[in-house]
């Protein structure tokens, strides 16, 4: 099957006059993931779409067949028709030649042999895994962080409810207003500078309002119990004891679970993915102090991936570049692939490796990481439950307020018993 | 004791997949699902004989059914207890448990069903919390059935038995040669066929993998988020009660600076 892709390939891009300009950037794929739909049959689709864009067992064509083909097409290899120009420019010429790939000028082989066929064919082949094994990756971090979003990302056109909705509709109950534009319109008249006096300067209304209270005395920090009637205390058991109990129910790791994330953690630096592997699931109990959570999105999957990208680096590079030392050490290639493999070699030595493809690349994947780590960011608790907590600080601050407003009442307006 | 050896062997093997594996021990492959079964406490046979296929799609069949069972059940579970706990006001908003088309699939077990199944088989798994070692209360809030980590448990379950079934027809030719064995085909076509058999499977091993890893970890997220989305819809709804309240208080606390700065020095 992988000769059909091969063929496929050649007599796409075949035959081809081939310059080495800059990358084009890769089309954006996180983000993308917005039509996840209902839940019937969530297993099933999600397996069908993963690791598809290198399945070479079906015989129908990978979906993502002509995605991996423009991106080959990305390369700058310009594409000329050998009918209406059979003849290479200079400028291709100096670099096949600087190759080594043919050597035109000496003894003026013809540029349409078989033997270059094999040879450009070799070169695309080579092209086409690297792309496909990019855009698998881009992929898995598409697919595994729009799944852990979908929830989370103020929209329900992906998913029959969202928790930022939620929020949303509670802040202009509870605040009369949006979270996002409390900022600009905090209450000032109740932050008190050093000297005692009240401050309308600072911007800092909440924090500051409580250190000042607390340094005037008579205004402790309070420990509110969820056990009393009183309003405050409702309020701190409605917001906080709940969570605590929601966080209980799935952030746990049962035995195989753990093992699960174990071995896929390191299944990256193993080929073999249904051996010995497996069984470690079955020995040791999980590690308290490490959530399951934890344990998906910094091992199951980001670890999985960074490793298998920063394989496909080493691969492309080091081991040839291994190659180069045997051919130092033993003053011969250390191969015995024929000589057109050998110079798909250099070839791919020359594309992958040099400094500034190498310098594209590893930004490229920069980017990828940190759009990954933007979008991990904004998970549940980088995101939804500092907002609770301080929902909680604002309802303290309102009940507190209200305390202090009665104390002053009292103190200045109601009439005080004569002596 | 003959149980005993077979797992030994079957270690070693695993031990030493290189050692050569090209024809499994005759009496090894004729145990091969009770080995897998002994080992994993999965419910599916996985005899090495069996067409890949059927054994494949069988597979998929029951994690499928897995998961749309949980996801239904949670959600219904968790509607149910907001109501209950609310007297009914709680659920208004809430977004009731999805119904499940099961397109074309046919589920006959229930996920509740398939772990009695696994437990009978040997199956001893426990959920840990993440906080509060030793708390008993947390620890019975786990022992929902069907929380993200009993779901978990089970779906990896059954996720071992085919693990080692794909293991076994990776290193098995001898059911490689039954299944083809009508064809004539060359030495080398037959080396060319077995190798990209062989590494079918493999493909086939980590694509499950991946699949089922996202699922778990989906399967997490919703359950989580439901009982959020649940608990935010009846505080939602306790609000709305008093809105008119929340309101003044509001007012009152806006305009008060404005009102009354002077008096508000102390």
């Amino acid at each position: 099957m992988k000769n059909k892709y091969l063929w496929m390939v050649a007599i796409l891009f075949f035959p081809l006059g081939i310059t080495y300009g800059a990358m084009e950037q890769y089309p954006q794929k996180l983000g993308d993931f917005s039509s996840f739909g209902g839940f019937d049959d969530v297993y099933m689709r999600i397996y069908q779409d993963a690791n598809e864009e290198s399945d070479v067992h079906v015989e129908s064509q990978s979906k993502y067949e002509s995605e991996i083909l423009d991106r080959v097409g990305q390369h700058n290899l310009r594409k000329r028709s050998r009918a209406s120009d059979d003849t290479y420019t200079q400028q291709e010429i100096e670099i096949l030649s600087s190759l080594g790939v043919i050597d035109i000028h000496k003894d003026g082989a013809d540029p349409t042999s078989s033997e270059e066929q094999v040879f450009i064919s070799q070169i695309l082949r080579g092209f086409y895994q690297y792309e496909q094994q990019l855009l698998q990756f881009q992929n898995d971090l598409a697919r595994a962080n729009g799944l852990r979003s979908i929830f989370e990302n103020d929209s329900n056109a992906d998913s029959p409810f969202d928790i930022i909705k939620d929020l949303r509709i509670l802040d202009q109950l509870i605040f009369g207003e949006k979270y996002d534009s409390q900022k600009t319109k905090e209450p000032q008249f109740l932050v008190y500078n050093g000297e005692g006096a009240l401050s309308m300067e600072t911007e800092d209304w909440q924090d500051q309002r409580m250190e000042a209270l607390q340094e005037k005395g008579g205004f402790e920090k309070k420990e509110y119990s969820n056990h009393t009637n009183s309003l405050t205390g409702t309020i701190a058991g409605i917001v906080l004891k709940p969570l605590t109990k929601l966080l209980s129910y799935s952030l746990v790791g049962g035995v195989s679970t753990k093992g699960m994330f174990e071995f896929s953690a390191h299944s990256g630096t193993s080929q073999d993915t249904s051996g010995a592997g497996g069984f470690t699931h079955a020995l040791a109990p999980p590690d308290k102090t490490q959530t399951l959570s934890e344990k998906a999105q910094e091992e199951g999957i980001a670890s999985g991936l960074n490793i298998a990208i920063e394989q496909l680096l080493e691969s492309n590079c080091i081991e040839t570049d291994a190659r180069q030392e045997r051919k130092k050490e033993n003053g011969s290639d250390g191969t015995k692939e024929d000589p057109y493999l050998q110079q798909f070699n250099r070839v791919g030595l020359f594309i992958r490796c040099q400094d500034s493809r190498k310098a594209d690349f590893l930004s490229d994947l920069q980017t990828i990481r940190e759009k990954a780590d933007f979008l991990a960011e904004k998970s549940h608790f980088e995101d939804i439950l500092p907002r609770i907590l301080n929902w909680n600080k604002d309802l303290k601050s309102y009940l507190t307020s209200a305390k202090e407003i009665h104390q002053i009442f009292k103190r200045d307006f109601i009439p005080k018993p004569q002596k | 004791m003959k149980t005993i050896q077979i797992k030994i062997y079957f270690f070693i093997a695993l031990l030493f997949p290189s050692v050569g594996f090209a024809e499994l021990d005759t009496k090894f492959r004729e145990e091969f699902p009770n080995v897998v079964k002994d080992l994993c406490h999965s419910t599916l046979s996985y005899a090495l004989d069996s067409p890949f296929e059927e054994v494949s799609a069988e597979y998929h069949k029951t994690i499928n059914c897995l998961f749309d069972d949980a996801f239904a059940e949670s959600s219904k579970r968790i509607f149910k207890e907001v109501g209950q706990e609310t007297s009914g006001k709680g659920t208004e908003g809430l977004v009731k448990a999805p119904e499940f088309a099961n397109t074309g699939v046919q589920c006959t077990k229930k996920a509740s069903e398939i772990r009695r199944l696994q437990e009978a088989n040997g199956l001893i798994t426990r959920c840990i919390p993440s906080s509060s070692e030793g708390d008993a209360n947390e620890y019975k809030t786990v022992r929902e059935p069907y929380s993200a980590c009993r779901v978990g448990e089970v779906v990896l379950t059954e996720w071992c038995g085919y693990q080692k079934y794909l293991w076994g027809k990776t290193n098995d030719d001898a059911s490689f040669r039954n299944e083809y064995e009508k064809q004539i085909l060359t030495p080398q076509d037959w080396d060319r066929l077995f190798t990209q058999q062989k590494n079918h499977y493999k493909y086939e091993s980590e694509k499950a993998r991946k699949g089922l890893l996202e699922t778990i970890n989906l399967y997490q997220k919703y359950e989580q988020n439901y009982r959020f989305h649940a608990w935010l819809k009846a505080m939602e709804n306790r609000f709305k009660e008093n809105k008119s309240l929340w309101g003044k208080l509001r007012t009152v606390f806006d305009l008060y600076p404005e009102k009354f700065i002077n008096a508000a020095t102390p």
